[in-house]
């Protein structure tokens, strides 16, 4: 009963003593839970972000591929089309998880027999709604219809209440099928608008005269009931069926089922099975129905970047992680060292092993609480900051599990950690706890943990250099390699600091003697080195890759357009030529200060080159004022060549040809025709795959073929204006329509990808760690003021100055600040070296060869002097303020 | 305060030719980086009840070690330590917690809990703990009385000077009524005025009380006036005064 009362009595004081300790001592509360905090939040955010990121580029896609009013399309027409009924339960689930409610429209051509018109007879769920009544009423029953206001202008015939002998379309009879005869009864008139994204385009409310002729399509469309549709579609051998047409429904009814795709519902997973559910449905309705949709063009654009998505941000945050567990070690094993004399008194009083980390685990367990709770909150927030203000589209916020997860899991590392650290504190005999820590000795040392991470980082090192290390791993290649030099030095840093030490001594320099010396007696001193060499060489990469990826993407716009801006014309009716074309980009710019014409002749086959005909000089000039750099010898087409043997350049990426030899390509003549070529260059901008560039006057004098032609525009503007006249004058010219593409849009095509986005998130993720590094910085400080006070007064009443004592202490802070940025600073480049080639640049790389993958001194330059002198600046202001505190405490005060 | 006498010293006994502390044979070595470090290299000793005995030796001599050993702070590799009768080294568990509350040690760095104040810091060390809890509070008031601190009890420990730390440290020690005091360089980390008075607080409660006192210190000045010094050199004992 004694020792239940004893033991309760000892709980009691246990609490009490976690309760005053945790009031005490708050602010180590505080940097235990904001240690926690961030190391649960870098967890938590991963799945988030790999959501978020997924979703955008869905969300970004859908956009460009112009998803969001868009459907899946099925569409059953020829002899015997399957009924929408049918369609409908052909229709995979996972299908409809991505869709409205399905729109049935069911159409045929009829004529009327009065007028000989030929009439498209249509019904489409929901028309009337879509539609603007003037006289009469929806139809609602079989062979009820209703015309539309412009058709019944033409004719007094038709009007509410009339009657119209209609037939088949022209045709009629067929073998299979009798031409029906039906009296539809007119029952509404309408009008309706071309711009209604309902009728996908079709002009419902028009009428087209017949003697309008060569326009293809039905002159007027007549809207009816479904039930108009309905009725046997009887087959060859007599009709036997049937005998009173009337009955019977039309032959070449087309049914289509339309499901309005909700981009709201559209997420990475829901499209990832959406297609495969397309390809589910194609396969049950077999080739008679056809499927049109645009998922699979998303999801073709997005799968990459998906898979990249998921397996570069984990690795990212990996490097975070680690600085940030780096942090948590010291953290906790300088709250375990500050308490070894609390602990040797505890054991003395009776508390074990098991009492001390109780005790601990009492006091700190409301801040680990805390640090969970609040890293998955801050995940949350992370997640809805980068959505909002980066990430393209509307990006919902969503509860995740996974997060929970990883919460739980960086929870749990953090326990493994702290449980870690303070038994080796808490196993420790009194005596053992009683005495102070021994200092560094003056031999090279590693102790088994670093030798340990030393063996994993010369691995992951050694695998990068052979290449056996790729993809998104290899991001953690820099880590390791900084790790690697982190590891030597704080191996060698006792010989180095004696060595130094001793050389400065000799040149009378003792602030600097005694700071070196200083610092290499630092508890923790070798680890805040380490993960400032770290950071900062992660800092200076990530600028790096930040602007050699900024470099290559618009390499790559500039290589894919060849101009600021490309306007491609479409033919129309007219009859075009390349000799009207280049007049009328002429007319328009006449000094060819911003745009020139180019004519393509298409490939016949997949395997067969293209000719474009461009304006040499005025491609060269483009590409200069555009900043093209790539040279390309244009003035080998000064001279066009011989007609039998026009003069071309080549790109050596896809045309094998030498210069000197001949390739056939298409030309004007309509035959393909030999080229020789004079000039060659790795790429041409603006110029596709397995493409010959000749002169444009040379090639459009060899024939004068219009078919397979493509009509395009080099731009070296993308002024709004200019284009807007240009764009006209081509209309004028006779083309039907004009698009422009400029490098902005394709440069942005090229940035809404996982490899760009997480280029930019390492910089904000290195940033961070390096703020993380100089909390490890404060640290050492903090942990060694005891040492420091003692220390500056042995050496103060032993004749040195407080001048010299306050320099030293500066330079102590200066001088590992400034270790470990340059150390860091000039582990980058080597870095970027052996993971340039391998690591994930782009979602789809290009053909070309124009990636650069070295480092970039510029922007890594300025990065890593800016990240030097900030640390030094922070070195000097704390060393600074540190010296005077320490020097100006009175004397006496706990100590001698 | 009395200087003890030639005799007296000789002698060294305070409580009728009882033994306080006997040490057969004691060995303890510690492995570090470099090399095996023997602290305690086969001392035989005797310290009488009632006697202030010195433990000189430079630093690493070994003389904490003793004292550790004494206090069954660390367990010896070889040999057998007694205090009053009691076989220290056979001691395990509940026992030898108990036997570590009912001697007092003071520690150079104070070793103070320091978010616990100075009344709480004295009876936070109080055996047995079924003992009422307004006891034990008296006899700390009453403590910290005897050694200067009256007035102080709510004040943060770690809001002292250093030599009010170790006066704490000093009440701490007694808060058991120990018949053994072991004083590891009580006088290391305070100035040479604050460790003499110090000094003559321990030499005091030998009076008083009769405590059995024995303390390390490289301090010559300190050691001379105790009733016998030992000397340690490399874990080995010298020779005494």
């Amino acid at each position: 009963m004694i020792r239940r009362e004893r033991n309760r009595g000892e709980s009691g004081d246990q609490m009490n003593l976690a309760a005053i300790a945790r009031r005490h001592r708050f602010g180590q509360s505080v940097l235990f839970a904001v240690t926690v905090c961030l190391l649960v939040a870098t967890a938590a955010v991963d799945p988030l972000l790999t959501r978020s990121f997924g979703a955008a580029l869905v969300s970004f896609h859908e956009h460009q591929q112009g998803v969001a009013g868009s459907s899946v399309v099925l569409q059953s027409g020829g002899m015997v089309p399957l009924p929408v009924k049918q369609l409908e339960h052909a229709v995979d689930a996972r299908v409809r998880a991505v869709t409205a409610q399905p729109i049935a429209s069911s159409t045929a051509l009829i004529n009327d027999l009065a007028n000989v018109d030929e009439v498209r007879l249509q019904h489409t769920d929901g028309q009337c709604a879509h539609v603007h009544i003037i006289r009469g009423r929806c139809p609602t029953a079989r062979n009820e219809v209703m015309v539309s206001q412009a058709a019944v202008s033409q004719t007094t015939r038709l009007k509410v209440g009339a009657s119209v002998p209609v037939s088949g379309a022209y045709g009629y009879p067929t073998a299979y099928h009798p031409n029906p005869r039906k009296t539809l009864r007119i029952v509404g008139i309408f009008t309706a608008s071309d711009a209604d994204p309902f009728w996908g385009g079709a002009s419902i409310g028009d009428y087209v005269p017949p003697a309008q002729a060569g326009i293809p399509g039905p002159v007027e469309y007549w809207l009816t009931d479904s039930a108009t549709f309905s009725g046997p579609l009887p087959v060859a051998q007599g009709f036997p069926i049937v005998v009173d047409p009337a009955t019977f429904s039309w032959l070449g009814i087309t049914h289509t089922l339309s499901y309005p795709v909700n981009p709201a519902k559209l997420t990475p997973a829901r499209l990832t099975a959406a297609v495969a559910g397309i390809q589910a449905t194609e396969d049950t309705v077999g080739t008679s129905v056809s499927v049109t949709e645009s998922l699979s063009a998303v999801y073709t654009a997005v799968r990459v970047d998906l898979h990249q998505v998921g397996q570069i941000l984990p690795f990212l945050l990996l490097q975070l992680g680690l600085v940030l567990l780096i942090l948590l070690v010291q953290v906790t094993s300088y709250f375990a060292t500050v308490r070894r004399g609390e602990a040797a008194v505890l054991k003395m009083r009776g508390n074990g092993t098991a009492g001390i980390l109780r005790l601990g685990a009492q006091e700190f367990a409301p801040a680990a609480s805390a640090g969970v709770v609040g890293g998955l909150a801050l995940a949350y927030v992370v997640d809805g900051l980068v959505r909002h203000l980066w990430l393209p589209g509307t990006v919902a916020a969503a509860w995740d599990w996974t997060a929970m997860v990883a919460t739980f899991a960086a929870a749990a590392l953090a326990g493994v950690v702290w449980l870690s650290c303070w038994c080796l504190m808490a196993r420790e005999s009194i005596s053992s706890l009683l005495r102070s820590r021994p200092s560094l000795g003056h031999r090279a040392h590693v102790s088994t943990p670093a030798a340990v991470l030393g063996v994993m980082c010369v691995s992951g090192v050694a695998l990068t250099v052979t290449h056996n290390l790729t993809g998104a791993p290899v991001q953690l290649a820099p880590v390791l390699l900084a790790g690697l030099v982190a590891i030597a030095l704080g191996a060698l840093l006792p010989p180095l600091a004696a060595w130094l030490v001793r050389r400065l001594l000799r040149r009378r320099r003792a602030a600097g003697a005694l700071a070196v010396a200083q610092l290499s007696r630092r508890a923790g001193a070798s680890t805040a080195v380490a993960t400032l060499i770290i950071t900062s060489a992660l800092l200076t990469l990530s600028v790096s890759l930040f602007a050699r990826a900024a470099d290559n993407r618009a390499a790559r716009a500039a290589a894919d357009l060849g101009a600021a801006a490309v306007v491609n014309a479409t033919v129309g009716a007219d009859v075009m030529n390349g000799q009207s074309f280049m007049n009328a980009v002429d007319a328009v710019d006449p000094h060819h200060r911003y745009f020139t014409p180019a004519v393509q002749i298409n490939a016949s086959s997949p395997t067969s080159n293209t000719t474009i005909g461009v304006v040499p000089a005025q491609m060269a000039y483009i590409g200069t004022r555009v900043g093209l750099s790539r040279r390309i010898p244009w003035s080998a087409l000064a001279t066009g060549g011989p007609a039998s043997r026009p003069n071309a350049l080549i790109a050596t990426w896809t045309t094998n040809a030498a210069v000197g030899s001949t390739v056939a390509a298409p030309t004007m003549d309509d035959a393909n025709g030999l080229y020789h070529v004079v000039g060659a260059a790795p790429y041409i901008p603006g110029v596709g795959a397995s493409t010959i560039v000749v002169d444009l006057r040379t090639m459009l004098s060899a024939g004068d073929r219009q078919d397979n032609l493509s009509y395009q525009v080099f731009s070296a503007t993308q002024d709004p204006r200019r284009l807007a006249t240009l764009q006209s004058a081509l209309r004028t010219a006779g083309f039907a329509s004009t698009q422009v593409r400029t490098t902005q849009q394709v440069r942005a095509g090229y940035a809404a990808t996982a490899t760009a986005w997480a280029t930019n998130l390492s910089i904000v993720v290195s940033a961070l760690s390096v703020l993380a590094a100089l909390t490890s910085v404060v640290l050492v400080a903090v942990a060694s003021r005891a040492d420091r006070q003692r220390d500056l007064r042995a050496l103060r009443t032993g004749g040195i100055s407080q001048r010299v004592l306050q320099r030293a202490t500066v330079d102590e802070f200066v001088l590992l600040a400034l270790a470990g940025s340059v150390i860091g600073a000039l582990t980058a480049p080597v870095a970027a070296w052996l993971t340039g080639p391998t690591m994930l640049w782009w979602s789809t790389p290009p053909a070309q060869p124009l990636t650069r993958t070295s480092f970039q001194w510029q922007s890594g330059a300025i990065a890593a002097l800016s990240l030097i002198v900030l640390l030094v600046l922070v070195g000097t202001v704390f060393g600074t303020r540190l010296a005077r505190s320490v020097g100006t405490e009175p004397q006496g005060h706990g100590a001698k | 305060m009395t200087t003890p006498t030639p005799d007296t010293a000789t002698t060294g006994t305070g409580d009728s030719g009882q033994v306080a502390v006997r040490v057969r044979g004691l060995i303890k070595k510690f492995a570090t980086l470099d090399a095996t470090i023997t602290a305690a290299d086969d001392i035989d000793l005797d310290i009488p009840a009632g006697s202030i005995t010195a433990v000189t030796g430079a630093s690493g001599s070994g003389k904490s070690t003793l004292l550790h050993l004494i206090g069954a702070l660390d367990a010896p590799d070889a040999g057998t330590i007694e205090v009053f009768g009691t076989t220290v080294s056979q001691l395990h568990g509940r026992a030898l917690a108990d036997y570590r509350g009912s001697i007092g040690f003071v520690f150079q760095r104070f070793n103070l809990l320091p978010t616990l104040t100075v009344l709480d810091n004295v009876t936070a060390a109080a055996l047995p703990r079924h003992r009422r809890r307004a006891d034990t509070k008296e006899r700390a008031h009453d403590l910290l009385a005897a050694v200067g601190l009256n007035g102080r009890e709510h004040t943060l420990a770690t809001r002292l000077s250093g030599g009010q730390q170790q006066r704490v440290a000093i009440a701490r020690a007694l808060i058991n009524e120990p018949r053994l005091l072991l004083a590891d360089e009580p006088t290391g980390n305070l100035d040479s005025t604050t460790g003499t008075g110090i000094v003559e607080l321990l030499f005091d409660l030998r009076e008083q009380r009769g405590t059995t006192i024995l303390f390390a210190t490289h301090d010559p000045t300190l050691a001379r006036r105790a009733d016998r010094t030992i000397s340690i050199k490399d874990g080995q004992l010298q020779g005494r005064e």
